[in-house]
């Protein structure tokens, strides 16, 4: 589904990705480990599109991408159902997507919230809600967890995983927690 | 209770500065050169009770309402142009920066040799609220958060449901303001064109010809006229917009 061949990249002098190759099969959840600047999220960003590789071929054949951006980056001038239903397009199933991703992060009590009412953790998992929502064939998930605690942390990542298994999608997890991506993923990229 | 407190708090002010108005036209001793606050309301309902005033206020509110709602619309089809090209945005900012930098008499007299009185006040008006309108609309569509522009992006929003919910909550604050001060300078300038173009049947007419035969009042009159106008027409662009605008706003992702 996903095939990266000898990417490169770099910012400006700055080589963050350097002859990386990897494949990820459908309905397969990779996690990315490694130092910070090690070009994790950058790797995020490549399969998205928003960056170009230098050099090298990125082979993707997922149509529908979901985004847990490492910010939570909502609307702020819309509440929280109101962000999950701006990226729906089937008006018919909106409302019951909504109420399931809301509910599979624990954020029903603060469907009609906006942005600035939710505190870090709130906005990480409506931002992750967002993304399930959405229900894409490939999840790129940049440190959903950060923002939560350690308890969170645990549930989420089991009732992410059954979610994306559930679906049948593929994932790439980032994180800089071990444990977030044994709980999660099939398969650990060191960079 | 704080809206009651408000009101005083306006009529208060009010009250102080008719007060310093008062003393002061008392204090010049000559209503010729400067009339009283009384003088000036009486000879306003001396105004309001003849036709006329109605005519020349609506003519007059209609020519400049005409050349903001021209220049509204000008400035923002032109920034939504220029924000996509670069080109086009730098090739428009020299020309844009000279008509800022024009002396609005400058215009009204070139407007009144090209296309005569009548047009003079809304083509001026349309010349100082489209510079106001484009800098602002251009900057806030340039400034459309690139982080939000890319969740649009991977979560494929068609065009429409894009501009609803992230372009235009983006750049209503710079909406907001560019109106806000081009009502102002579109008065001003409206009424100034008025003043030396001399249409028939305006509020810019009648201050001329009031300068002309010293009648202070009348000018004063006039130019209470104006002002009430202009607060009026803010009024009623604050309540829309707030209407428009009825879903909170932030500025900043979060």
């Amino acid at each position: 589904m996903l095939e990266f061949q000898n990417v490169c990249f770099a910012y400006g002098k700055k080589q963050v990705l350097t002859d990386l190759s990897f494949t990820l099969s459908d309905g397969e959840i990779l996690a990315v480990m490694g130092e910070s600047g090690c070009g994790k999220s950058t790797l995020l960003q490549l399969v998205a599109g928003f960056l170009k590789p230098k050099s090298g071929i990125i082979l993707n054949q997922a149509c529908k991408i979901s985004y847990a951006f490492q910010e939570p980056r909502l609307f702020p001038w819309l509440t929280v159902t109101e962000n999950l239903r701006a990226v729906l397009s089937d008006k018919d199933t909106a409302d019951s997507r909504i109420a399931d991703a809301l509910d599979t992060v624990s954020l029903s009590d603060a469907a009609h919230l906006y942005p600035d009412e939710l505190s870090g953790g709130m906005k990480s998992r409506a931002s992750l809600a967002r993304a399930l929502a959405y229900g894409g064939d490939l999840y790129l998930l940049d440190e959903p967890f950060a923002a939560l605690n350690e308890e969170l942390r645990a549930e989420l990542s089991i009732k992410l995983r059954e979610r994306i298994r559930q679906s049948g999608a593929s994932a790439i997890l980032v994180t800089h927690q071990r444990a977030d991506a044994e709980l999660m993923a099939d398969r650990i990229l060191m960079l | 209770m704080k809206f009651l407190g408000r009101i005083c708090r306006v009529i208060l002010i009010a009250a102080f500065w008719i007060g310093v108005w008062t003393f002061a036209s008392w204090k010049v001793g000559k209503p010729l050169l400067f009339p009283s606050p009384a003088a000036v309301i009486r000879r306003l309902f001396e105004l309001m009770q003849t036709k006329d005033f109605y005519l020349i206020t609506v003519n007059s509110l209609w020519n400049i309402v005409k050349g903001i709602l021209a220049a509204v619309f000008g400035g923002s089809l032109l920034a939504m142009i220029t924000s996509r090209i670069r080109f086009l945005r730098e090739a428009i900012l020299p020309v844009m920066t000279v008509i800022k930098a024009t002396p609005v008499a400058s215009f009204i007299i070139l407007a009144l040799i090209w296309i005569g009185s009548a047009k003079v006040p809304t083509f001026i008006t349309v010349l100082i609220v489209l510079p106001v309108i484009w800098t602002n609309l251009d900057e806030g569509l340039r400034k459309v958060d690139p982080q939000l522009v890319e969740v649009a992006k991977v979560y494929k929003m068609p065009l429409l449901r894009r501009l609803r919910l992230l372009t235009l909550p983006s750049v209503k604050p710079y909406f907001v303001s560019a109106c806000r001060t081009s009502l102002g300078l579109a008065w001003k300038a409206g009424i100034a064109a008025e003043i030396i173009a001399m249409p028939r049947n305006s509020i810019g007419t009648m201050i001329g010809d009031a300068k002309q035969y010293i009648m202070t009042e009348d000018m004063f009159a006039w130019t209470l006229t104006v002002i009430l106008l202009s607060l009026v027409i803010e009024f009623l662009f604050a309540a829309l917009f707030n209407k428009l605008g009825g879903k909170r706003h932030r500025k900043e992702t979060v």
